[in-house]
């Protein structure tokens, strides 16, 4: 990793078991700050594991055993005294399919404000506008805010939950296949605001899209079995892959 | 998986293979036309050069029809984006042992046969360095990639030589001066064959190694 850039989250040793099955084994990586990295790797991989292991998602499947560090700003995220509220605060997660609730868009975006003690409207409306328009969807729904959040498209409402995870201004964004769900048109204004997000945002997104990670990442790390095979810049690893696994794998040869 | 796409690329290989073969009979044919004095011969390479430019689109277009389609990544993205690279200078190649042709025509057609052995000896190792080079390339070796561009010193020492000699020439006998700086030229035209080899070469070593 270049000098220059300064991890935000350090994985050493990573290990996690489902019962008795291990979904990852002794994954090391850094994420640098202010970049976009991307996890990439067939079906069952670990990719999602390990994206879920970075806010402690995988904390409610039950059976789960973690092993191992993973630091967060220094942090280490799985002692006991670390708050997960404090945690899923500062690292938001964004879901494959759209996932408003059930509520007004403009109740979408306040509501973890409000679970963070925010009262205040006219900081609220600040928040709601400085979250949508964050999030690239501001102009559109503007004029609608107290309309219901499942009234709008499937790209919209990606968008909404992107500006609902901006809302309580997080400083690490997970994005789990944030755009298989979308048509090309809503993708590519995800991506364009994914490249806009990495100047404020330290951005992991997980992708099954090859040609999605070459466009926005700055860096790629590879997964096969639970295990993380090669991690570098992106356009090195598309050009001239170091592993032959990752080479077969981005090729297609695989499988 | 990925048959279609695996397919396609031994396709692409087997056309620059061909384009390779042509350029080479080509300078095997030019330089036949020269040592003999075979007017037919000269015509005969500048009709097997002229079938290089379609060859030359052909590729081309393949090369874009897999980048569009396939979206190729890694060592596919590096066979791709070589193959367009050297396609060039293939047809480069082509357009000169068109230019040595012609002279040639002229040449016999003036009456005159002395051509510098050295010449012969240049056109040999071009044509071979050509070969080589598409070798290379289609068989991802690195080694034979290496010897072409090692071979290029040898030619650029005969074209040092054969200028050397024609200079000689010109200044001992003047009233073939004319033919003399035919022969300088022919043999700057080989000379420059074996740089596109080279260049052909070193994209070889890019598609294995991704050095640039």
């Amino acid at each position: 990793m270049d000098t220059h850039e300064t991890p935000v989250i350090t994985a050493k040793g990573l290990e996690l078991w489902y019962g008795s099955a291990q979904a990852l084994r002794n994954v090391d990586i850094d994420i640098p700050e202010r970049k976009v990295t991307a996890l990439i790797g067939p079906s069952g991989c670990g990719k999602s594991t390990f994206l879920k292991t970075l806010d402690r998602m995988n904390d409610l499947v039950p059976g789960v055993t973690i092993k191992g560090s993973v630091r967060y700003r220094g942090q280490e995220i799985y002692s006991p005294e670390v708050d997960v509220t404090w945690l899923r605060k500062q690292i938001g997660m964004v879901f494959q399919k759209p996932n408003p609730f059930p509520m007004s868009i403009y109740d979408n975006i306040a509501y973890g404000p409000r679970t963070h003690g925010i009262r205040n409207k006219a900081k609220l409306d600040e928040i709601v506008e400085k979250s949508l328009r964050g999030a690239a969807i501001w102009d559109e729904v503007k004029d609608r805010l107290r309309k219901s959040a499942l009234s709008l498209s499937g790209g919209q409402q990606q968008r909404v939950c992107i500006a609902r995870a901006l809302a309580v201004e997080p400083d690490v964004l997970l994005m789990d296949e944030a755009t298989s769900a979308l048509d090309p048109i809503s993708t590519s204004k995800i991506e364009e605001l994914i490249e806009d997000l990495k100047n404020s945002y330290t951005i992991v997104i997980v992708t099954h899209n090859m040609q999605q990670a070459t466009r926005i990442s700055d860096k790629c790390a590879f997964f096969l079995l639970g295990e993380l095979i090669e991690y570098g810049d992106t356009d090195q690893m598309f050009s001239v892959p170091r592993d032959r696994r990752t080479e077969d794998y981005i090729t297609g040869r695989f499988g | 998986m990925r048959k279609t796409f695996d397919a396609e690329l031994l396709e692409l290989n087997e056309e620059l293979t061909a384009m390779a073969r042509t350029a080479q009979d080509a300078i095997d044919v030019v330089t036949e036309s020269l040592s003999s004095d075979d007017e037919a011969a000269a015509k005969a390479a500048i009709e097997m050069t002229s079938s290089m430019d379609q060859m030359e689109r052909d590729i081309e277009n393949r090369c874009l029809q897999l980048l569009l389609r396939q979206q190729p990544v890694a060592r596919d993205l590096r066979a791709i984006s070589a193959a367009m690279k050297m396609v060039t200078d293939l047809q480069r190649i082509g357009d000169q042992a068109a230019n040595i042709a012609e002279i040639s025509l002229l040449l016999s057609r003036q009456g005159v046969v002395k051509v510098p052995q050295d010449i012969g000896i240049m056109s040999c190792k071009a044509g071979l360095m050509v070969k080589q080079a598409i070798s290379a390339y289609t068989g991802r070796d690195v080694e034979t990639a290496h010897a072409v561009v090692n071979l290029d010193d040898e030619v650029d020492d005969l074209f040092s030589q054969v200028k050397r000699e024609l200079i000689e020439e010109v200044a001992e006998n003047k009233d073939e001066a004319d033919s003399s700086i035919d022969f300088i030229i022919i043999a700057k035209y080989l000379e420059r064959i074996a740089d596109h080899a080279v260049n052909i070469a070193q994209w070889a070593i890019f598609c294995v190694t991704g050095e640039l």
